[in-house]
């Protein structure tokens, strides 16, 4: 018994490890923020719950984003939003390529890419800025921003792709935070 | 780059928005199965999109999500909070075990806030809006009603249709029509309500924002707001300042044209946990900021009983003001404060004021013969604060100044290393001008020691008090030149009033209403200190007041209020003839006027300076029908003249003190049921004096009805009538 719990310890761990790559892998296949957070979580106590299926020394990765893949076809089912997944075929490449990622520690860079963000964000045009708040802090879609403040549906899709273009390349000159 | 990748990453970026078409997503998956290079840029885009969204989320502060933290060990953002990653995942680890319980709902329910108060509020899906009902971030339309909802951070919304809203997270609101008030506590602030001509920025305060089609108004009522207009430049809006967006020109805000969240007063007990002194002083106060009352003291840590809060308590000695006095036979030691709230009439003269009283008690473990009881109370007093003892000694009078009183008592344990409290609620009753808070040990076991209380302690008394959420009153107020009530150009709007909604002011020069008007809401003739309102009704005329609004003539200190009746005038609610004012007349001439379910008060708080006068006259022929008529206080007088009539079912002749009368020259007055209060009279004056009562009456009779003065100049006949089916008495002067 209590090995068992030592085990499902370290397999938590292993899973606050790998946290960030979860969170990336199931946002590619599910990219509503809200609900990939909740498919994560779901991750987590499944993850618990069969702690023992999961055999030392194997790919830890590859054994969470199996569970991931599930979680995430279980939530799109809930929702109704199955029209709106990709192929089985197209999750299984992304899983074994970010599964094969080097398997550093994920939260030291994690860090390193927050702070670099947050020094970007400071340097978006201030409509830029704006557009990006309204998206990623009010949950808002491009096309309602546009309407609130006046533009047309497409200026904003076209600044906001801008505005993250600039994001990427502003992050990957930061230090710290060669891209993956 | 080729038309085609652009495509493609136009396509990537829908995917991460959540806009693409189910087509869409079937070509953007196939393009992705084909090509690696792809794949990787979805990922590449992925982690932007992820690390944007944990961005705003950690900044947010939102209760849920920081729940969520622990358990996605996402980076801080800030240097300060920046942990070793090791140190990270073990506090994560530690937070997970909290999370294999499962969820009482998801973090992400979107739940914004939850309707506190409402009144006959109800959406535009026809469903009524319920205490409690959860509101979300979806777009909202408040078809009819009042409702305030309270934030889980503390930020209370009060708001009334018609009104379109939608939260647009935990700290930005979006108002596209209606109005609103926000109460925005401290560690709120930067509360946001987003509007079409721009935002309005909370800066620790309550402020309203209202929308009417292109027009956005902002008002603060209390600290600071910034407002960015479209266009311009920031502007920062002070206390009673408002302004519309887009506008420079600043205004006077207007409270009462808005709904209004309930919101604390800024009141407080002076040195509530007895650290500062001095000692009490003997009796009951006669200023505030400072306790006073029997013998007591000051002390720190005693008996085993350490204070509550701070390193000092009360200790309650003896129930007389000094120990050396001889026992007085008083229950209780008792200590009071007072609280003055007169900078805050506006709050308690509407209503709804609640006071919270809370105090620990504690005592010594000791023998059986030991007090146990203690207790807290709060009175209410109209009238001046010096006089605070000489209202206390009267409050068991009929019309004293005491307005009401509560109070509540324990009885605590004999285990000295526990406090035991005691808490009072306390509606605050309309008028009130301060408040008294009592603390106090009962002696409720009787023994002979010289020291009545050898070890009780009372310490941490605190007083909250708070407005009720409110709708707004949108007013109508009479600018001063002499005219008629349809002229638009006489009110202060530019428009006439809206006579459901609309609670009207008259003040200045005469207010002619020559047609029929009807009203809903209050109608104040003279509302101001020191304003003079004169209405008339004509003999074309007709105010008809049909909901349960008050009628006031004349308010606050100074004010002189006139109303002449020519043609007809019908109200519902409670009518005022003098409150707080210095002279108020009524005069039914000719006209009539028929006051149903409500009462007709005159002089409600007496004499209120030189020449206080409050006075109706029915004269030459008209007629007042009423329900019930009370002449409070002194210097109220009722007078008919050449042929008046009053018909009333009841009518209560004076108060605790003054002269109200009734003179009969000339007309009926008919009574149902007549009472007296001291220092009431009642005249006839002349041969066509005629006083009408219900049942049998005689000289003696008459009489003998307590507290009654009768002044006649010779005696009156008594005549037995019959008024459907009922035996009446005519009295009158012998011609």
């Amino acid at each position: 018994m209590k090995e068992s719990s030592d085990h499902t310890t370290r397999v938590q761990q292993y899973f606050v490890q790998h946290a960030a790559s979860v969170k990336y892998f199931v946002l590619s296949l599910l990219p509503n923020p809200a609900g990939a957070e909740d498919v994560v979580q779901e991750v987590f106590l499944t993850v618990t719950a069969k702690a023992n299926d999961f055999e030392e020394g194997t790919n830890f990765k590859a054994w969470v984003f199996a569970i991931a893949r599930f979680k995430v076809l279980e939530h799109l089912r809930q929702a109704k939003r199955e029209p709106y997944r990709l192929s089985e075929e197209t999750m299984e490449l992304l899983a074994d390529e970010a599964a094969g990622e080097s398997d550093t520690d994920d939260l030291e860079k994690e860090q390193h890419l927050a702070a670099a963000l947050s020094r970007c964000l400071n340097k978006l045009a201030p409509k830029s800025r704006l557009l990006i708040e309204r998206v990623y802090r009010d949950g808002l879609k491009p096309g309602t921003v546009a309407e609130e403040i006046g533009w047309k549906p497409n200026a904003a899709y076209v600044t906001l792709s801008r505005a993250r273009a600039t994001l990427r390349s502003c992050i990957a000159k930061q230090p710290n935070t060669e891209s993956a | 780059m080729s038309a085609e990748s652009n495509d493609t990453e136009d396509l990537l970026d829908r995917y991460l928005d959540g806009t693409i078409e189910p087509e869409e997503l079937t070509l953007l998956d196939h393009e992705l199965k084909e090509q690696p290079a792809l794949r990787q840029e979805l990922r590449s885009r992925i982690r932007l999109h992820g690390l944007l969204s944990d961005h705003y989320r950690q900044e947010d502060g939102d209760a849920g999500l920081t729940a969520m933290a622990p358990f996605l060990p996402l980076p801080p953002p800030t240097k300060s909070r920046r942990l070793p990653a090791l140190a990270l995942a073990a506090a994560a680890v530690i937070a997970l075990g909290l999370y294999l319980f499962p969820r009482q709902g998801s973090p992400r329910d979107n739940e914004m806030a939850a309707v506190q108060r409402v009144a006959n509020a109800s959406w535009e899906t026809g469903e009524v809006v319920e205490i409690g009902e959860v509101v979300s971030l979806e777009k909202r339309n408040l078809v009819e009603g009042f409702l305030e909802m309270e934030m889980a951070n503390g930020i209370h919304i009060a708001i009334e249709s018609p009104a379109v809203f939608q939260f647009l997270s935990e700290d930005r609101l979006r108002l596209d029509r209606g109005h609103l008030s926000a109460q925005v506590p401290e560690g709120a602030e930067g509360f946001t309500v987003v509007t079409s001509a721009g935002e309005v920025i909370d800066l620790g305060t309550r402020f309203g924002v209202s929308v009417e089609g292109d027009a956005v108004e902002a008002h603060v009522f209390e600290g600071e707001i910034k407002v960015n207009s479209k266009g311009t430049e920031s502007i920062l809006l002070e206390k009673e300042e408002a302004i519309s967006l887009g506008k420079k020109k600043r205004y006077h805000s207007d409270a009462e044209s808005f709904p209004m969240p309930s919101y604390p007063l800024p009141v407080a007990l002076q040195d509530g946990d007895f650290e500062i002194g001095p000692v009490p002083e003997a009796g009951i106060p006669g200023k505030v900021g400072h306790w006073g009352g029997d013998s007591a003291s000051f002390v720190g840590s005693t008996s085993g009983i350490t204070p509550v809060s701070g390193t000092r308590m009360l200790q309650f000695h003896a129930t007389r003001d000094h120990l050396s006095e001889p026992e007085t036979g008083q229950q209780a030691s008792e200590l009071w404060q007072l609280v003055d709230l007169s900078a805050f009439s506006d709050e308690v003269n509407r209503g709804g004021v609640v006071a919270d009283l809370q105090a620990a008690f504690n005592r010594a473990a000791q023998s059986p013969d030991t007090d146990t009881k203690f207790g807290i109370g709060i009175t209410a007093f109209r009238g001046s604060i010096p006089d605070a003892a000489e209202y206390w000694d009267r409050k068991r009078e009929p019309l004293s100044e005491r307005l009401s009183q509560a109070g509540n008592e324990i009885l605590t344990d004999a285990d000295p290393s526990t406090w035991e409290s005691a808490e009072c609620r306390f509606t605050v009753p309309r008028g009130t001008d301060f408040l008294m808070i009592q603390v106090f040990a009962f002696e409720d076991v009787r023994n002979e020691e010289e020291n009545e209380f050898s070890g009780h302690f009372a310490d941490a008394i605190h007083l909250a008090l708070q407005t009720e959420a409110r709708p707004s009153r949108p007013r109508a107020e009479w600018e001063g030149g002499a005219g008629s009530w349809n002229n638009p150009k006489n009110w202060k709007a530019g428009r006439n009033p809206d006579g459901a909604r609309d609670e009207i002011f008259l003040q200045g020069q005469e207010c002619l209403v020559d047609h029929r008007i009807e009203l809903k809401q209050n109608l104040t003739i003279a509302p101001h200190n020191d304003s003079i309102g004169i209405l008339r009704i004509s003999r074309e005329g007709a105010l008809e007041k049909s909901g349960t609004g008050q009628l006031i003539v004349g308010y606050n200190e100074g004010a002189i209020a006139e109303l002449i009746i020519e043609g007809r005038l019908l109200t519902a609610g409670p009518v005022f003839i003098g409150r707080n004012n210095r002279r108020s007349e009524v005069h039914v001439n000719q006209g009539s006027w028929v006051s149903r379910e409500g009462i007709i008060r005159m002089a409600q708080y007496g004499n209120r300076g030189p020449d206080t006068a409050s006075t109706l006259r029915v004269s030459n022929g008209g007629s007042l029908t009423a329900e019930s008529m009370e002449l409070v206080h002194d210097l109220a007088t009722i007078q008919i003249e050449s042929g008046g009539t009053i018909d009333t079912e009841r009518l209560r002749v004076g108060g605790s003190e003054g002269a109200a009368l009734v003179a009969i020259q000339s007309g009926v007055l008919r009574v149902r049921q007549l009472e007296f209060g001291s220092g009431g009279t009642m005249q006839l004056l002349s041969a066509d004096a005629v006083l009408e009562l219900a049942g049998d009456w005689n000289s003696e009779s008459l009489r003998k009805v307590p507290d009654s003065r009768w002044e006649w100049s010779s005696d009156p006949t008594f005549e037995s009538i019959q008024v459907d089916g009922e035996t009446w008495t005519r009295i009158r002067l012998p011609r």
